[in-house]
């Protein structure tokens, strides 16, 4: 697998952002049900890394899990580590042909059982943990998504080629 | 909206023990070995052993205890939950408290304790880890550790360089947005009102430019680092070479020693 300059940095600027969103919204744009809390925008940057290729957009997953390990600690980035596959996936579906909001929708459940999936070790039941994280999960992935795409229409207009 | 001063990065301290200089690819193999141990073991006598060790350990590192234990701010929810849940969800051994239509039984406490004994525990080591290791210590031991895995396809140089980018950029980024955002909040952007959809919709003024520029800086940065003939991980070299010590045979024995330890306990208490 090879990677190329340009998707070098571009992936390293969406890992920047990726780590970045979650710190910088923390707060105002943080919505918390207990036990789940999730920040609006910070699937962001590894949706659009899935436009470049599957390799850079599970890079930037595997780069945000190690940053939210940093500076964050040891759940977040359990959490995170979900980030590596789903991007991965729907990366493979855009080369696929799917179109992008087919493919967010169809990797939707998969983020969503996911985190909930990974949340359960800490000791949260599989009622609580699917209901509460999966279903929060789910609506926070789709609001992302609606960024996403409209976030794509518009850097591809301002000349941003993504592959 | 001050943005920049609720942003930390990081959870370095900088030092010179012995833990900080150990080599990061032993604090890592260690930390993951830990966690192994941690949920291979289910008894507290065994992980009180393994809470005084890291006592021992925070204590040798000379990073004060507050610091550390600042780490368990961010899971407090998850850690009162998990106590909650099992105590009042578990019903195993003699029934201690009847309230209602909540019973509380032993077994239920022992369980939610237990969990929450180990969660501590676990944040414990990854916080000492990331407390006693700079992130670009890190990413050169994750680099290091992922490089026999090249054979198999896994870039790992190109991922330790994308973490090392990506650290770095972080404060220009933060700078950058938090210019857009007063910008946007002068032409009278709202972002704090309304529900997920408006909120979500709200990001977009600022989400925009902020990626627009971020991708023109790595445009800037490509043609940069390609004329000065750069060409991935293969016979490049390194100004910090890591090397690994007797200080690091040493703490594997010591994390060894502890692990038979905490598992004789496990087994006999």
């Amino acid at each position: 697998m090879k990677i190329n300059t340009k998707e070098l940095l571009y992936g390293a600027l969406l890992t920047a952002l990726a780590l970045m969103i979650p710190l910088l919204f923390r707060g105002w744009l943080q919505i918390v049900i207990p036990p789940f809390t999730a920040t609006l925008g910070s699937h962001v940057p590894v949706m659009l890394a899935m436009f470049i290729s599957p390799l850079v957009a599970a890079l930037v997953g595997v780069g945000s899990t190690v940053g939210f390990l940093i500076t964050l600690g040891p759940v977040v980035a359990a959490r995170a580590a979900i980030h590596i596959i789903f991007p991965a996936i729907g990366a493979v579906m855009l080369r696929k042909g799917f179109k992008p909001w087919q493919t967010l929708v169809i990797i939707g459940p998969i983020h969503a059982v996911g985190e909930a999936l990974v949340v359960m070790p800490f000791g949260f039941t599989a009622y609580s943990a699917l209901v509460v994280v999966g279903v929060g999960t789910l609506l926070h992935h789709s609001a992302d998504a609606a960024i996403t795409i409209a976030l794509h229409g518009a850097l591809s207009k301002a000349g941003v080629k993504f592959t | 909206m001050s943005i920049m001063k609720n942003v930390t990065l990081g959870q370095y301290f900088p030092g010179s023990s012995p833990v900080h200089r150990l080599d990061p690819r032993t604090k890592l193999l260690m930390a993951f070995s830990y966690i192994i141990v941690l949920f291979l073991l289910h008894s507290g006598a065994a992980y009180l052993v393994l809470a005084v060790a890291s006592l021992a350990m925070i204590t040798v590192s000379r990073i004060p205890l507050k610091l550390v234990l600042r780490g368990l701010r961010p899971i407090m929810i998850i850690l009162s939950l998990t106590l909650i849940l099992h105590i009042f969800t578990t019903h195993e051994g003699e029934l201690l408290v009847q309230f209602w239509i909540l019973r509380i039984y032993s077994g239920g406490v022992r369980q939610g304790l237990l969990l929450a004994f180990r969660l501590v525990l676990l944040v414990l080591a990854t916080s000492l880890l990331t407390l006693t290791t700079s992130p670009i210590a890190l990413t050169d031991g994750i680099e290091l550790l992922l490089k026999p895995f090249r054979k198999l396809g896994l870039p790992a140089h190109e991922l330790a360089m994308m973490m090392t980018i990506a650290l770095r950029f972080i404060p220009t980024l933060i700078e950058e947005a938090e210019k857009i955002m007063k910008a946007q909040l002068a032409r009278g952007a709202d972002f704090e009102s309304g529900g997920l959809v408006k909120r979500a919709k709200s990001l977009l003024p600022l989400l925009i430019p902020l990626f627009i520029s971020a991708f023109r800086r790595a445009d800037d940065l490509a043609m940069a680092m390609e004329a000065r003939c750069y060409r991935g991980g293969d016979s490049r070299t390194k100004f910090k070479v890591l090397k690994l010590t007797v200080l690091d045979a040493y703490a594997w024995f010591v994390f060894l020693v502890v692990s038979g330890v905490a598992f004789w306990v496990g087994r006999v208490l």
